[in-house]
């Protein structure tokens, strides 16, 4: 190789516009520079904290911040799965239903089973979310449809099994109550959600799955044809988002020592919208664990500061819709989308 | 009337950060196939485009038959008779060919908004019979190949002279790239008859097409035109020496590297079946290049894939190193020490929302992993090694893959491969394809001293003269069938014809 007079690489392509030059380095953004480190969510955060806290100063009182961190232990939960799913290129349209249908059977056995009912609900949760993965594979059938069949399914099974009435649980509740109760004066719940966090965050960086979820959102094919497993990837995925939702409904359940059919199900858009807003592509690929967890957070405040404000919890869920929409609308990568021209 | 049917002085165009063109002049004769020729990035897509009227010089002069023209779009440019044939095609495929032939173009073929077909289909007739063209004006276009689609784009382009005084300029990018041995050929013929009614303009960054086609030759070079020639005056080693800057050193393709190939056979393939090939046969040998040859559809991308158990066998065996092997999945084959480059870098080889690094280590993370964990130290120090190894051009190993060029894209996914300590036998499935010839060296140099360390290669190359010269030996390919065999060493390459022969 005689690159001797070269090798100063003058005549290399320089960054151009021209398509003639391979691939344009595309022209980055601040914008897009800061949120790739993540820093777009934790100022959108930060406003928002503001914002609600000039409305009210009695907001960013610490017994308000813990009830806060307390309340997002749930959809961080579903937001941290749905992620896997989300970074794999794919959604989970039904892990919140899953999370109310994990609670219904429960409140059913716990009673009954005491601990053995945690195990029985995670692992089914677990073995769940790996068939949804396996279905999607089997029959090539997008994750979409297999995860809307099945929130119609869990739906119904949860409807069936409590008999459309709350299940109350009386025997046994001390084996989750302490969930929501309170070490050196912070919530359990949140320290669990936040250790959960970052565990998974390491994992994202020091293990293989982590390189290969990412290679798999990007481009499945390549990532293939580099020799990864990419079916076993997705199942994992799945697996994960729904073992999270299932540990959510245990949190459920020690939240409101009830259980019915449709209680967590409202907590789906939100958790997506956590995801999307936290950065993560809902293209696959691009995006992080610890992301998520700011978009948890953001999700919190808004549902709050939505409340202070006065606006009817019938009429939120509009607020989450647009915020989805405008989340992907910032971070979406158009170029995937539109064609050659 | 002066000879000069088009021609352009002193333009220039700038883009953000760069100096796309730079005070370039060019002029393009009555009947005269003129050819472009340049590395990516030396500004020769850029000329075309201004040509044809996408774009709008920043300064300097556009003048047709004489008369100084500013293009305000591609529509207007078209309307005096200068066409652009697109390399990826601009037909619709859901109309006629006779339709897109005269597309926003029928003129008195449409009365009242009505199509008047008979007229149609024979001015349509008209100039795909002008080119030699067997395509039918009444062919739903997505029904043609590539090439006949081409050759409907070529047709298409003429009629945009129609009506005008002046003979059309047809400007062709880079017609060639996706096209088949004999289906250059074919061009080449067109390209002929074309010179009769037009003036044409070839853009090519393939040495051997412009010296075979073109009259006149402007050589650019980092946006500017660094040379112009004529046909009779220059030869290959300028030809690239103008073109990159340096002089093409002993031998393009490192044939002198070349050493010959070990006895023992790496790969045995015994009657092997699947979709697209049928009863394939051939022993890869240790340290030998195994080129494959053979047109669209001969089967050898199948039979490739296959290979690297991306896709299934349904009868036959392959051995490697002796033991009998059978891969469900690419990841086995990785498992077993073989690398498959695909054919489209950018959407299957490279993954371009991810960094260098991590492109390299994709394959083989375990080579910088301790126990379960991804030791990042490591990882560093690998990949900057193997960046200085491959000379691959990239700030650092953080750097995004998608801001690296075409050819150390390459080398990274190269590397990918390389990492591996125990490779074996490496597919590559068209690894050149679209590079400046200057990392076209580069790649080769490289097979070869890969070839010197005993590693198998299968070589599925992108032109004949690549194939043929960097083999040890050379099996064709035809309908899914090894067609013929060759033994090529430096200086007793088999005949190329001989070689097309069993192509086709």
């Amino acid at each position: 190789m005689s690159t001797t007079n070269t090798s100063a690489a003058p005549n290399v392509a320089a960054p151009t516009i021209d398509p003639d030059a391979t691939i344009a380095p595309p022209k980055r953004s601040l914008v897009s520079r800061l949120h790739d480190i993540g820093v777009a969510p934790a100022l959108v955060l930060i406003l928002i904290v503001a914002a609600v806290s000039i409305y009210d100063s009695s907001f960013l009182s610490s017994d308000n911040l813990l009830a806060l961190a307390e309340q997002s232990a749930i959809l961080g939960l579903l937001a941290l799965g749905q992620s896997f799913v989300i970074m794999t290129g794919r959604i989970d349209l039904s892990n919140a239903v899953l999370t109310s249908f994990s609670a219904v059977i429960l409140a059913k056995l716990l009673p009954g089973q005491g601990v053995l009912a945690i195990a029985i609900v995670l692992v089914g949760s677990l073995l769940i979310g790996i068939l949804q993965g396996l279905v999607q594979f089997q029959l090539q059938v997008p994750s979409f449809i297999v995860t809307l069949g099945a929130l119609g399914l869990w739906t119904g099974l949860s409807l069936t099994v409590s008999h459309a009435s709350t299940i109350l649980v009386m025997q046994n509740y001390e084996t989750v109550s302490w969930i929501y109760g309170r070490d050196y004066g912070l919530p359990i719940s949140f320290l669990l959600i936040l250790a959960l966090t970052l565990v998974l965050m390491a994992a994202m960086r020091w293990l293989r799955f982590g390189r290969q979820l990412r290679a798999v959102g990007l481009n499945e094919r390549a990532a293939a044809l580099s020799g990864i497993r990419t079916r076993r990837v997705v199942l994992a995925a799945f697996g994960l988002c729904s073992l999270f939702a299932g540990l959510a409904g245990v949190l459920q359940i020690a939240l409101l020592q009830s259980a019915s059919s449709g209680s967590s199900d409202s907590l789906q858009l939100p958790a997506i919208a956590a995801v999307v807003v936290g950065g993560t592509s809902i293209a696959g690929g691009v995006g992080g664990i610890g992301r998520t967890l700011l978009g948890v957070l953001i999700i919190t405040v808004l549902r709050v500061g939505l409340d202070i404000v006065g606006v009817p919890s019938s009429a939120q869920p509009i607020f989450y819709g647009a915020l989805v929409i405008a989340a992907i609308t910032i971070t979406v990568d158009r170029q995937r989308v539109t064609s050659v021209a | 009337m002066s000879d000069v049917a088009y021609s352009v002085q002193g333009v220039s165009k700038q883009f953000v950060g760069t100096r796309a063109l730079d005070d370039v002049s060019v002029e393009i004769r009555r009947h005269e196939v003129v050819g472009l020729i340049g590395e990516n990035g030396a500004g020769k897509s850029t000329l075309l485009k201004i040509l044809s009227g996408i774009y709008q010089p920043d300064s300097g002069t556009v003048t047709l038959h004489g008369q100084p023209v500013k293009f305000r779009n591609i529509a207007h440019a078209m309307k005096q008779g200068v066409a652009m044939v697109f390399q990826e095609q601009s037909l619709l495929p859901n109309i006629s060919v006779a339709e897109n032939i005269y597309l926003g173009n029928e003129r008195d073929a449409v009365k009242q908004g009505v199509f008047r077909w008979p007229l149609l289909r024979k001015r349509a007739a008209e100039k795909l019979d002008a080119i030699g063209s067997q395509v039918s004006p009444r062919t739903r276009t997505e029904q043609l190949s590539f090439a006949k689609r081409q050759m409907v784009e070529i047709a298409k382009a003429m009629a945009t002279g129609e009506g005008s005084h002046h003979d059309p300029v047809i400007l062709l990018d880079e017609p060639t790239s996706v096209l088949e041995a004999a289906e250059i050929q074919r061009l080449y013929e067109v390209i002929h008859e074309l010179k009769k009614r037009a003036s044409v303009v070839f853009v090519s960054h393939r040495m051997e097409e412009v010296l075979e086609v073109c009259d006149r030759v402007y050589i650019m070079r980092d946006g500017k035109v660094v040379a112009e020639r004529t046909k009779d005056e220059i030869d290959v080693p300028e030809l690239f020496r103008l073109m990159v800057g340096r002089d093409l050193s002993d031998s393009y393709y490192a044939e002198n590297e070349q050493e010959a190939r070990r006895d023992d056979v790496r790969m045995r393939v015994s009657g092997l079946s699947g979709r697209g090939f049928t009863d394939v046969s051939f022993d890869l040998h240790a340290g030998e290049v195994l080129t494959l040859l053979g047109v669209q559809d001969s089967g050898r991308e199948d039979l490739a894939r296959a290979l690297f158990g991306a896709a299934a066998t349904t009868a036959g065996t392959v051995t490697l190193d002796g033991k009998a092997v059978r891969f469900r999945s690419p990841a086995h084959a990785v498992k077993a020490g073989i690398g498959y480059i695909p054919g489209e870098r950018k959407t299957e080889g490279a993954l371009l929302g991810m960094s260098v690094e991590e492109n390299m280590t994709l394959a083989h993370t375990d080579q910088v992993m301790k126990g379960p964990v991804l030791v990042h130290s490591v990882e560093r120090k690998t990949v900057d090694e193997w960046i200085s190894k491959l000379r691959i051009k990239t700030p650092s190993g953080k750097t995004s893959m998608a801001s690296l060029s075409g050819g150390n894209q390459q080398k990274v996914v190269l590397a990918k491969w390389l990492l591996d300590p125990n490779l074996r036998v490496l597919i590559l499935d068209t690894p050149t394809r679209g590079l400046d010839i200057g990392a076209k060296a580069d790649v080769y140099a490289l097979v070869r001293q890969l070839a010197r360390n005993g590693i198998s290669v299968l070589l599925l190359a992108d032109s004949l003269e690549e194939g043929i010269a960097m083999s040890h030996r050379v099996i064709t390919m035809k309908d899914g069938r090894v067609s013929g065999e060759f033994d090529s060493a430096p200086g007793a390459r088999p005949e190329r014809t001989d070689v097309l022969e069993r192509m086709v």
